[in-house]
Order: C-alpha cells, then structure tokens, then sequence
C-alpha cells in the first residue's frame, strides 16, 4: 500500500518494478481522481508527461483538438496557467470555489501492448460539483495513455468524453 | 403589460431600470419587439455550403431551419409543422430535400412547400385552398460577406444599410483570409449564462471591465496568454500597472453596433504561419495592404442585437435568449479560407482556451454575469448606470461615433435610440 500516496506510481515500489497490473492502474487513477477532488492541482499536474496533454472535446467522434472545438486542450503550459488562474484571489468563476467528487469505475486495462511500458485504459466517471448552492453532474468515460518514464508511471494523454459534450454547458473552471 | 410611458420610465441617458434585466413582460415584448424588428444574425453559408443543407438554430425564441435550396437559395423556415406544430426537424444539421413531420406524415419540400398529406381525402378539398400551408418563413433573409441574417419584421431597411458601419468590422475579418472569405464549419462551444442576454451585449465593447473582471487571466506581465506570438499586455511595458483604455477609442454606428479599439501589442505578431499567411495576402493585395490587413485595428464587434465577433480570437459568437434569465452562446471558431492549415488549427485551439465554456477567459465574464443578475433581485435599488465619459463621443467623419476606449456610450446609444424606440413602436 504503501508511501505512494502523493505521486502515486506503482513501479516506486521495488518488488512491482517493471510490471505495472491491472489494481496499480486502478489505484493511480483512483490516486489522480482524489488529488483533483483535494485541489492538489500542482501534484495533480506532476502525474502527466512533460509533453501529456488533458483533453475535453465537444463531439464524440472528434478526431483532434485543432480542427473542431474543444471544451479544453491543455498541455503541460496551459495546463500550469490554467492552475496558476486556480489559486489566483480573483478567478471569478471560482468565488464561490467548487467541491468536487470524482467516481471512477469501470476501468478496463489493455496490459497487452507491444510496448511493455505503456497502457491504454479505459474508465467510466462520474463527478459531482457542487457551487454557489446548486451541484451539478458530469459523466462519461476516460481514455488514458500511461506510460512509465524513469521508473514512474504518468499520463501521456487523458482524453475526457462527456455524454452530453456537445451541450450548452454551465460554466466549469476546475478539471474533470 | 407596459404601456409606453411606463416603458419610457425605465431609459433614461445614462442609466436604466434594474426591470429591464428581471421582469419577465419586459423579456418577452423583446423578443416580439427587439427580435421581431432588428436583423437577426442566423447562420454563416459556409455551414450550408451545398444545395439541400440544412441547420437548425433559433431566431429569438422561435425554432428555425436554415436551408440551401435549389439553386442555391437560401430560406429560413420556422421549424413547425403547419398541421398541428410539431417541430419538424430534430437534426442539428444535415442535407434533406425534404422534412416529414412524424405525427400524420406531412411532408414539405425544403423550401417549404407542402407536397404530401397523408389520407388526404378525409378533409375537404377547400380546406387546402383556402389554408396557406407551406412552412412559413421571416419576411426577410439577406447576408453579407457570408453573415446571414433574417428579420421578422416586413419593412426593416436593407441588411447593407441596417448594418452600416459595422460593415468594416466583418470585411476585417473576412479580408484576413487570402481568399476574402471565412468558414464557420470548426464546431460549436455552447455556454449557459444564468442572466439577461443583454449582459452579454452590454460587455460587447466594455474595455472598463478587463483589468478587474480578468485579473485572473493575467500573467506576470500582464498578457492574457501568449497568441498568435504576441498577446495583448494590459500592463504599461516593465510596470505592473495597468495601461489606460482611453486612447484605443471605441466606436458605435446606428442600430446599436460597435467595436472596440485595439489592445496595444507587446510583441508584433510573427511565427512560420504567420509568415505565410502574410506572403499569401501580399501575393494578393500587395505589401501595404497586406500588412494593414493583418494588423488588428480593433478588438471586439458588436452587431446588435445577437452577434459578436471578433479576429484576434478568430470567433463568431452568437446570443440566444431563452428566458429573462438564461442565455445560451454560440461560439463558432472561425477559419480563414485560403491561411495556412496551421493558423487555422492555432485558432481553433486558442478558441477552446479563451471563449469555451471551460475557457480561461470567458468564465470569469460568465461568472460576472450571473452574478449581476443574483444582485440585481434587490428591488430596493432600481438603477444600472452606464454614465461613463457622458458626452465624450464625436461624430466621426466616416460615419458614426468615436469615444475614449472605457466609454459606455454604446450602451447609452443602444437603450436610448434603439432598445427604447422598438420597444415603444
Ligand atoms: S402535426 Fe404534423 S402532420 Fe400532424
Ligand atoms: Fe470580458
């Protein structure tokens, strides 16, 4: 179980190096979901690749993020500003700031791949965000590519798919 | 209901009712009176580029489809079915010769004809006679540079002279693309605003805001993020201090339209895209004008009452009023046809990190927004005030009128000459 708790990456532990299962990737993403819920946006940050990007498109069959709308594309420097705005004492959009849970579930592992290092994986979420009086619910499925670099598992891409992505939106400042 | 001195009593110069953002009657004589007699922005063509395509969207309130005909013809029909009014068409978008409604199978041709009822022997024969039954369409459709707009109203004056000097904010746009047009076809995002659509109008050309309201956004030098290479600062060069509006000007024209001067550029804009895109257009117009093309002279447009745009972050936004107080926008990415893919693909990206619902930018107006309409239920206090540089605007020799930058003379101009005189009419 562990001290993995923080930057939680199963290959840290030496008797799980090298072969990550399938309850190390639930647990990460358990892990992940739990930082956004906490507001530890910066440790959050830390668990993508220098070069991973968080995706949320306004269609379902969307190809990328430069052809068609996006709800967000972040890499890692927008990603850093869009946090920076988050702890900024005038971020209108979060006065008051949001409580969120996340519920992860059906997460389902491709442990097959030809590359040893790396994971496609596939997840069902729900999550709850509650504002200014009034909660809201957002549901979908994750996909993820995880790969392990210099001994620590981490998020290539994480791409989130909305059931209702291409609905008119209440405003959302925090990430999903 | 209003009478017209009741509704006189809520305009005055510089300041208007709180009822005017609250009062259900009010909202919904706007949608008769504002909707009914302005030119309604509907669509872009590129989103109906072929003969039989089709959009659906609202004019106002009331559901719409935007059709390409044969020929190439452009109508708008009401989404209603003339039997019983059902909506006809649930598709966003699509091509169809025709729309069948699926009560009792109704079918009308797309430009509205009817051509088929179904056991059409049990009514009697005058009742098609008599009865006009083809889908009804806005007495008016016209577009400019691709904008399409329509308005209800049977004598409004025509879409060039209607949108008279705001023409020059859409050929500014348009001319960025080497090929003089743009395209609308990158998507949607869609937001809700928790308030009175006129909140979004009245923050179109509000450069008085952006310092407070977008603290958020800035960083250390006081950049809304780094685009297209070279982000507007709003800091005085090596200071934290903010820079003073004035001296961009903002300017409004007839029918309540307007832009806003542009924010000073750190950085002239440049990059390989950039590049390109300006060698395409000098290709075409020459050095001088190219370059004069790409500045950006302007910041954002407001057409009134349901469009705004702008080319710095290559968007189209569109305003639907659904109640007093909720709104939904559309925001359109726009791409210049005939730019180098990857300017398009730059914009469209830009588009998600500055005007989604999830954007960096917009939320913090959204939030705003709201809460101007969570404070303005205190009944106990009637006015909102837009009395800044009263008096300040001049006559400009092109045509219409200019104002320092954080003027609200627009929205003087817009409740004055134009919200208070359709409504009264
Ligand atoms: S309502 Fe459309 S056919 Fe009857
Ligand atoms: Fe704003």
């Amino acid at each position: 179980m562990a001290q993995a708790h923080v930057r939680v990456s199963p290959v840290d532990r030496k008797e799980k190096s090298g072969s990550v299962d399938h309850h190390d990737i639930e647990q990460f993403l358990f892990m992940e979901a739990k930082l956004l819920d906490q507001k530890r946006f910066n440790e959050w940050a830390d668990l993508f690749c220098e070069d991973g990007t968080y995706w949320i498109p306004t269609e379902e069959e969307q190809v990328d993020p430069y052809s068609h709308a996006s709800i967000i594309f972040d890499d890692k420097q927008s990603m850093m500003a869009r946090i920076r705005r988050l702890g900024h004492p005038m971020i209108h959009a979060q006065s008051p700031p949001s409580r969120t849970t996340h519920i992860v579930t059906n997460i389902m592992t491709d442990l097959r791949m030809d590359k040893k290092e790396e994971f496609l994986v596939d997840a069902c979420f729900t999550m709850f965000e509650y504002r200014d009086d009034e909660q809201l619910m957002y549901g979908g499925r994750y996909t993820y590519n995880l790969k392990i670099l210099g001994g620590l598992l981490l998020i290539d891409k994480k791409i989130v798919k909305l059931v209702n992505s291409d609905a008119a939106h209440n405003i959302m400042a925090v990430y999903i | 209901m209003y009478t017209v001195n009741q509704l006189k009593s809520l305009v005055q110069k510089d300041r208007v009712h709180r009822r005017i953002y609250t009062d259900e009657d009010i909202f919904n004589l706007e949608m008769e009176k504002i909707f009914g007699k302005s030119w309604i922005f509907v669509g872009h063509e590129s989103q109906v580029p072929d003969e039989n395509d089709f959009i659906t969207t609202s004019l106002g309130r009331q559901p719409v489809i935007l059709v390409r005909g044969a020929g190439g013809k452009l109508s708008l029909l009401f989404n209603r079915c003339s039997h019983r009014g059902v909506k006809l068409c649930m598709k966003k978008n699509g091509s169809a010769r025709s729309f069948v409604c699926p009560y009792h199978g109704w079918a009308f041709k797309n430009d509205g004809k009817l051509m088929g009822t179904p056991y059409r022997e049990g009514f009697d024969d005058k009742f098609f006679e008599v009865e006009d039954l083809d889908l009804k369409s806005p007495p008016n459709i016209d577009s400019y540079r691709g904008f399409i707009f329509a308005s209800l109203s049977e004598k409004i004056q025509p879409l060039d002279e209607y949108l008279g000097g705001i023409k020059s904010s859409i050929d500014d746009l348009c001319d960025r693309s080497p090929e003089g047009e743009i395209s609308a076809t990158a998507g949607c995002n869609r937001y809700i605003i928790r308030s009175n659509w006129k909140q979004q109008v009245d923050n179109g050309v509000d450069l008085y805001h952006a310092p407070f309201a977008h603290a958020s956004t800035l960083d250390q030098d006081g950049r809304q993020f780094n685009r297209h290479g070279g982000g507007p600062s709003f800091y005085k060069p090596g200071t934290r201090k903010f820079i003073d509006f004035d001296p961009m000007g903002v300017w409004g024209f007839d029918n309540g339209h307007g832009f806003q001067g542009a924010v000073p550029q750190v950085d002239k804009p440049a990059g390989g895209a950039y590049q390109e895109l300006y060698d395409s257009l000098r290709r075409k117009h020459g050095k001088e004008r190219a370059t004069k093309i790409l500045e950006y002279d302007r910041f954002n447009t407001v057409v009134y009452p349901n469009l705004t745009f702008q080319a710095f972050g290559q968007h189209i936004r569109v305003i639907h009023p659904i109640s007093v107080s909720k709104t939904e926008i559309r925001i359109y990415p726009v791409l210049l046809k005939g730019a180098p893919e990857s300017w398009n693909r730059e914009a469209v990206r830009s588009v998600a990190a500055t005007h989604s619902p999830a954007s960096m930018i917009q939320t913090d107006d959204v939030a705003v927004f709201e809460r101007a309409q969570l404070g303005l239920q205190a009944e106990s206090v009637e006015w909102v005030y837009f009395s800044r540089h009263m008096g300040a605007e001049k006559a400009e020799e092109r045509g219409g009128y200019k104002g320092p930058g954080s003027s609200e003379f627009l929205l003087r101009r817009q409740y004055n000459d134009v919200w208070l005189k359709h409504m009264c009419e």
